[in-house]
């Protein structure tokens, strides 16, 4: 496996807890046998809305940068054969969900999930404490991924059964991977260059230059919390600027994630303080 | 980084265009050799890029997933008896041809530079390709049977005549949307069809607009998405919506990524009011769905 199993809510089992600066931190791993404890190999999943895979990180670092409120700190976990260090969400409460973290860890150990999508998922609320019977080791089940945005009408998702069926076949052989992998290093360095230009957190927010901005929707589409409208400004003439709409940040949803900024084709989004 | 550069000024590069921008200026000089030799290539472009930029931008909500393109070309390959060698992103760059047409001839010399070398080390007799953009220039604009003399070929013009059996999972009803760089610059209308005639169950009908008069996805080489290249690929949506379509193939990965944008973007507004009640799938995705009954 190269990457944190989406569904590791319904499919591993909550085997500890560890301690969190405000909330303990839940520990989940496939039963309790692939759970070793800190100083063993076997590590499992740490968290749950800030889920890291601490068997596949690497301590590169990334995450504990890119976290623009600081939700990461480092934990010792001698005798791991991935790194002898890991970064433990030990600030999870605080996590605003920009997903910040899940684009530059290289190896895809981070899961974000939204705290609301926690409780109506098939498990206990991630803030509760594990007194509820664990799920038996080993049992099979089957459910879809937790994700929120099934049923609200933001991302409506129709399956598409014929792809569906594709990927099954697909997936029946071992086929070869054709750069997939210098793809997301490259994405990755570009996001954390960003990352490191730019201000960012909960006391920035994000500023769009309508001189420069040319309508183009990229930002909408990136931004995480549906925080971007697009404006009509009733401009007269199509110029340079091609398009009358404007990009507009809504104040109140924008977490100061930086992510239309990366997106920007034209640099028209700055980070600016807010007053 | 690209966007510093004034042509950048007025086509907005998605991010992936800016990364295979940068990926063209790192030059390599070392020497690569295939393990062992081929006669047919198989180019992928740049899917796996678009993958990452759909992940980022959240249009994978609509499950988009342009490598199983790649992977359904190599498997159908395989199929047909043909062991292609792979000429992924990691060896390879980007054919350029989005570079070319947005006027950035320095960055597609670069990525034309790189390539030939490559093809000249790889040893191949025949490339074929999935993306009808990268078919084109390596037919045209790299000029390879002319230059290094090997012969380029669409992957549905490799697949066709070679016997091959599909079955349907069910019946359903197909047409073909005729990518612009595969129809009216190749002019290979027949060799898609003709695959698609292959498979049982389907039944395949023609949009209003077909061949050499077909309409575009709107956004050529990447160049600008806006309100009126939405309005060209409404019009070619709607022709399917009147054709009774349960499906539309493409045969370019940037069809379906396009088309598929648009059907996100209006299943995300629905009260828009458009509605397209079918998907957009790449051939290869379709013929492989196909395969597994048959076997």
């Amino acid at each position: 496996m190269t990457e944190i199993d989406k569904n590791f809510m319904t499919t591993y089992a909550k085997v500890a807890t560890h301690d969190g600066d405000d909330e303990p931190i839940q520990i989940w791993a496939k039963d309790s046998d692939s759970y070793g404890g800190v100083g063993t190999d076997k590590l499992g999943i740490w968290g749950s809305v800030v889920a890291v895979d601490f068997d596949l990180c690497v301590a590169d670092g990334a995450c504990v940068d890119a976290c623009p409120v600081d939700v990461f700190d480092w934990i010792d976990t001698p005798n791991h054969p991935a790194s002898d260090k890991k970064a433990i969400g030990v600030r999870e409460p605080d996590c605003i969900v920009c997903r910040a973290c899940e684009e530059v860890c290289p190896v895809d150990a981070i899961l974000i999930t939204d705290p609301a999508d926690i409780g109506s998922g098939p498990t206990d609320s991630a803030t509760e404490t594990t007194d509820k019977e664990e799920t038996p080791a080993g049992a099979v089940i089957e459910t879809q991924p937790v994700v929120a945005s099934e049923d609200t009408s933001l991302f409506f998702k129709k399956p598409n059964k014929w792809l569906t069926a594709a990927k099954k076949v697909l997936a029946k052989e071992d086929l070869p991977t054709t750069g997939i992998e210098k793809a997301k290093t490259m994405f990755k360095d570009l996001r954390k260059m960003t990352l490191n230009a730019l201000p960012r957190g909960k006391n920035y927010i994000a500023l769009v230059d309508n001189e420069k901005c040319i309508g183009c929707t990229q930002c909408v589409y990136f931004c995480n919390f549906a925080s971007i409208d697009m404006i009509s400004w009733d401009l007269k003439a199509r110029t340079s600027q091609f398009e009358s709409k404007k990009a507009l940040i809504l104040e109140d949803t924008c977490t100061g994630c930086t992510l239309c900024a990366f997106a920007c084709p034209v640099e028209a989004i700055t980070m600016e303080a807010r007053v | 980084m690209s966007r510093t550069k004034p042509y950048s000024r007025t086509i907005p590069h998605p991010l992936f265009e800016r990364l295979i921008v940068e990926d063209a200026m790192n030059e390599e000089k070392e020497t690569w050799k295939p393990e062992r030799p081929h006669e047919y290539g198989y180019f992928p472009g740049c899917v796996d890029f678009m993958d990452v930029e759909v992940k980022f931008t959240h249009l994978n909500k609509g499950d988009a997933d342009h490598a199983s393109i790649a992977a359904a070309s190599i498997k159908l390959l395989n199929y047909a008896d043909i062991d292609p060698l792979i000429l992924d992103m990691n060896i390879f760059k980007c054919s350029g041809h989005d570079q070319l047409w947005q006027g950035q001839l320095e960055v597609f010399d670069a990525l034309k530079e790189h390539n030939m070398r490559r093809l000249k080390e790889s040893g191949i007799k025949i490339i074929t390709c999935s993306c009808a953009e990268c078919y084109r220039t390596f037919a045209v604009d790299y000029d390879l049977p002319g230059t290094l003399g090997i012969k380029v070929e669409h992957i549905t013009q490799t697949l066709q005549g070679r016997g091959l059996k599909f079955k349907a999972p069910e019946g359903v009803t197909v047409a073909y949307h005729d990518p612009c760089r595969l129809g009216r610059m190749m002019g290979e209308y027949e060799a898609p069809r003709e695959l698609i005639q292959l498979v049982d169950g389907a039944t395949m009908v023609e949009l209003e607009n077909n061949k050499e008069r077909a309409l575009c996805c709107g956004v050529s080489s990447m160049m600008y998405c806006n309100d009126a290249t939405k309005a060209v690929r409404r019009k070619r949506l709607d022709q399917g919506t009147d054709a009774g379509i349960d499906l539309m193939l493409g045969g370019c990965p940037k069809c379906y990524m396009h088309m598929q944008c648009m059907l996100n973007e209006e299943r995300m507004n629905p009260d828009e009011g458009h509605h397209h009640d079918y998907e957009m799938m790449d051939l290869m995705q379709f013929l492989v769905a196909c395969l597994e009954e048959e076997n």
